[in-house]
Parts: structure tokens; sequence; C-alpha cells
């Protein structure tokens, strides 16, 4: 197995067949012999004790529940951690000498990298690793945000693709998709800023070149098609997903005000271009995470559809109509998405099957 | 330790590196001489309180002591590559001559802005006089059709607190040096 998710999903199937054998033998009577009973139950049973060997799975639902909780518990720990070595930090730096505060800020990310590598070979389960990939990512933003402030430099998007790659490698090293998805996005951001901020421009997302977000979202979202076979599908999953993200949000705004485009056409007329785009590019992102079977994909896909619908409802018709029709209007377009997705999931089942 | 994580260490110590080592030039080798600031006038005393121990002091730009002066040159504003002013306004990087010449404009109050350019190094020349002229990086914001009839857009400064470095008094007034990358840092305090 290639990572924990599909080391779980293995695990999750050997229990859904266990029940279900149990279930259709209570209504049918015995359905197995009893040799090939004991040969299919030791066959699972070390299965699930390899794969719990090796990737730390949940095997009863309890244990699933369990391990919610920990993972809740741990992205909360990390967050309490952050904040008290930051603000502990502030809290001392004027009263130390400035190459003190260099040296302790710089020491932070990587002493947090360490920590990491050594929660992660302690434990299988990650959870202490967490904690501690956290708080390396938050000192190096720390550290990038203090020398900037000892020597006055000003805030450049350098910066903020060094905290994106420095975030991506963490997420990548340890398999932790919240540290992928973000620090995808983070450097996705950082690497469209660069080239304008190395031209002169302000690279702030109000500097009116909003889709060159869009164009940047395109390519991450293809970028796990570049690396096939080498990442898991974990990981592409969140790679995608940043993507997603990021083109929905430069959709989203040049949709709702066209001075924020580069595009040389009237701010009506780019509204109205990416109208059409977002329900184009919406709809194409669905049907590519539906076909691929890219779960989160296909579910952001979805969720921006809807949600560009009833922004795209609210700019056309609030003032248009009256109250209670736009609220019909909504509820209409709320049944007849119901209607299509529906009949898109039937079809997904038929493929299947 | 997996290739990823050498990697990131690796992005740590680089870009820690690269960003003390910007830092140190811009101080290294700059004119000595510095523009001294009255507080209350060009600049302000900011304190972080219980919850940041450090220090700062904000420069001050136009006749109301905002952080942002505004914008009435088109000269300037074509110097920075701006086009004719569209429906939202643009922004561009650039470095400003910050004048704190209170002799030849006793009753101003903060910095004003003389010039703007993308040179940090051409602007030092053509105002070598570093006991009055501050250089520093600014966003120069152009009006669109939307903006203040009697101006152009506006100047903001790239950052506006200027750090004061620990074991440094700050009286009434400070020293405020440009540097080598048209950088200001505070020098020294009275």
């Amino acid at each position: 197995m290639a990572s924990r998710t599909e080391a779980q999903r293995r695990a999750d199937r050997i229990q859904a067949f266990r029940a279900e054998l149990a279930e259709s033998e209570k209504e049918l009577g015995p359905l197995l012999a009893p040799e090939a009973r004991a040969r299919l139950e030791g066959h699972h049973d070390a299965t699930l004790a390899a794969l719990a060997g090796q990737w730390d799975i949940d095997r009863t639902a309890g244990e699933q529940q369990l391990s919610l909780g920990m993972r809740i518990a741990s992205l909360v720990g990390a967050i309490a951690l952050v904040a008290a070595v930051v603000t502990y930090f502030y809290r001392i730096w004027g009263v130390i000498p400035t190459a003190a505060q260099l040296a302790i800020v710089s020491t932070l990310p990587i002493a947090g990298v360490l920590l990491t590598e050594f929660a992660s070979r302690r434990e299988r389960t990650n959870y202490f690793a967490t904690i501690t990939a956290l708080l390396a990512v938050a000192g190096f933003v720390l550290a990038l945000e203090v020398i900037a402030w000892i020597y006055n430099l000003p805030p450049s998007p350098l910066a903020v693709v060094a905290w994106g790659a420095f975030t991506l490698a963490l997420g990548l090293a340890y398999r932790f998709s919240l540290l992928t998805f973000a620090g995808t996005l983070v450097l996705a951001v950082g690497l469209v800023g660069t080239p304008l901020h190395l031209l002169g421009h302000d690279w702030s997302p109000d500097s009116g070149r909003i889709d060159l977000y869009l164009g940047m979202g395109a390519l991450v979202i293809a970028a796990p098609a570049l690396r096939q076979g080498r990442l898991d599908e974990g990981t592409a999953e969140m790679v995608r997903l940043a993507g997603l993200l990021l083109a929905a949000g430069a959709i989203l705004f040049c949709a709702g005000n066209g001075g924020l485009s580069v595009l040389p056409m009237r701010p009506g007329v780019v509204e109205g271009v990416y109208d059409v785009a977002g329900f184009g590019l919406g709809a194409l992102a669905l049907w590519l995470g539906l076909r691929n079977r890219w779960r989160w994909s296909a579910r952001a896909a979805g969720a921006f559809l809807v949600l560009f619908t009833y922004i795209k409802a609210f700019d056309w018709w609030w003032e248009l109509l009256p109250n209670y029709v736009f609220f019909l209007v909504l509820g209409a377009i709320a049944i007849a998405a119901l209607v299509v997705l529906r009949q898109l999931r039937r079809t997904a089942q038929g493929g299947a099957s | 330790m997996n290739r990823p994580a050498r990697v990131a260490v690796a992005i740590a110590v680089i870009t820690c590196g690269s960003a003390i080592a910007q830092g140190l030039w811009n101080q290294s080798g700059s004119d000595s001489t510095s523009v001294t600031l009255v507080l209350g006038r060009e600049a302000k005393l900011v304190s972080g309180g219980t919850r940041n121990s450090a220090t700062s002091v904000r420069l001050w730009l136009g006749p109301e002591g905002a952080i942002s002066a505004p914008l009435t040159t088109r000269a300037w504003l074509d110097t920075l590559g701006f086009g004719p002013p569209g429906e939202v306004s643009t922004v561009r990087r650039a470095f400003a001559v910050l004048d704190a010449g209170t002799e030849a404009n006793p009753g101003a109050e903060g910095l004003s802005v003389v010039e703007i350019g993308r040179d940090a190094g051409g602007l030092m020349e053509r105002y070598p006089d570093r006991a009055r002229y501050l250089i520093a990086p600014v966003r120069v914001r152009q009006w669109g059709r939307r903006g203040r009839p009697d101006s152009l857009g506006m100047v903001m400064l790239a950052r506006d607190l200027l750090h004061v470095p620990s074991g440094l008094e700050v009286g009434g007034r400070v020293s405020v040096r440009t540097g080598r990358s048209g950088i200001p840092y505070v020098a020294a305090g009275r």
C-alpha cells in the first residue's frame, strides 16, 4: 500500500465484507464451509495486522471515532502551542540583542523539522508529528517576519514562495494532507506574485490581475497528472483541491468586479465572460472529478457551482424581483440542482456496476 | 530524514540566510550621515506594550501626519509606467525621496514626498544630501475614474514602521539612515 488512506480503504472493505457476510448468514444460514471460513478469516486477520503494523489504521468504528478525536486534539494543541511560542517571542524579543533574536528565529523552523522527524520515527500515528510540523511552519513564518521587521525589508512574494515551498515539503515528507493543501495554495499565490514583483508591479490581489490566479489554479490542478505515479492519490487530491480553490476564488472575484481582471475589455463585459467561465469551468471540474473518481475535487466543484449559482442569482435578480419570487427562484434552483446531481449519481453508479 | 524533509531544512536555511544577508548588505557601507527626525512631527514612537516588547518608529507622510501622501504629479506616474486611469486603481512598487527639511519648511508636519522613481540609486544621486533626504520603498496607487479630483493617486510607505534595535534609547529625536538598497533604518536615538 502506498499510503495510509489506501490501507484504511482496504481495512474498511474487509470490515464491510465481514459485516455483510454475518448479516447474510443470519438470513440464509451458513454460506461458507468451515475450512474456507477459517482460511478467509485467517487471511483477513493477517492482512489487517500487516496494515495496522505499517500504517496504524483503524480496525473498528470505535477506533475511527477515537482517531478523529485525536486528530482534532492534535490540531487544537498545535494551534495553541504555536500561539504560545509566537506570543512569548514577541513578549521577550525587545529585551534581547539583535543577534540573539536572529539566532532564535532562524533556528526555530529547523528545530521544528528535526522534532517532526523524531516524532515521526517514534510513533506511526503522527499525532505528535502533526503538532511539531505545524510548529515548524509557524516558526518559519515567524522567522521571515521577524527578520523583515528587524531590517525593515518591504513585503515580498518571495517570502510567500518560501513559506509555501517549506510547508509543501513538510506535507510531502510526512504525508500531512493539511500541510500539502496549505503549502500548495500559498506557493501558488507566491508564484503568481513573484514575476509581477520583479517587474515592479504590485503583487497584492487588489492590484487588478486576478485572472493570473485562475491560470495558476489550472496549472496546479494539472500538476498531479504530470507527476503521475509519483504522488499517492490522497496527496494528488490535496494539490488539486488547492488549485480548484485558487481558480474558484479568481472566478468569483472577476465575475463580481470586472475591473480586477487584466482582460482588455469593459468591466461589464469581463463580468459576463467570467459568469460563463464560472459555470463552464465549474461543470468541467465536476465532470472531471466524477469521471476520475477524485472525491474531494468533485465535492469542491459541486460546492463551487452551488455557491456561484446563488451569488449570480443574487446579482441578477435581487433588485429585479420581489423578495418572495426571488426566494422561490432560489428554491427552484436547489430542486433543479438536486435533480441534476441525482442523475449524475445514477450515471456514476451505472458506470461503476 | 527523507528527501522532502531535507528540502524543507534547505529552504529554511537558504531563505533565512538570504533575508539576513539582504538586511546586513543594506546597512553596510551606506553613507554614515543620517536624517534626524523629531518625534511627534516627522515620526512617532510605537511601543507594543506588554504583548510586544519591541519598539518601532512610525514615519509620517503628508501634511496631516498620515502614513500616505497625495500624489499630484503626472510625470511621476509616467516614470513608473502607469497608463491612462482605468476603472480600478492600479499599484506600482517604487522608491520615494522623503524630505525632512524642517529648516526649509519650519511649519510643516510630516515628511514630504519630493520625487518618486523606480531606481533607488538614481534618486540617491539626485538627492545627495543624506542629512535631509530619506529614500524609502513605497507603493504608488493611481486613482481610477472614481478617484478624488484633487490628486492623481497616493503614495504609501511599503513599511511605515522602522524597527528600533534593542538597547537603543529613543527620546525626542531619532536618527534614520538610508541604506544601500534604499531601505531606511534607525541608526541612533536621543
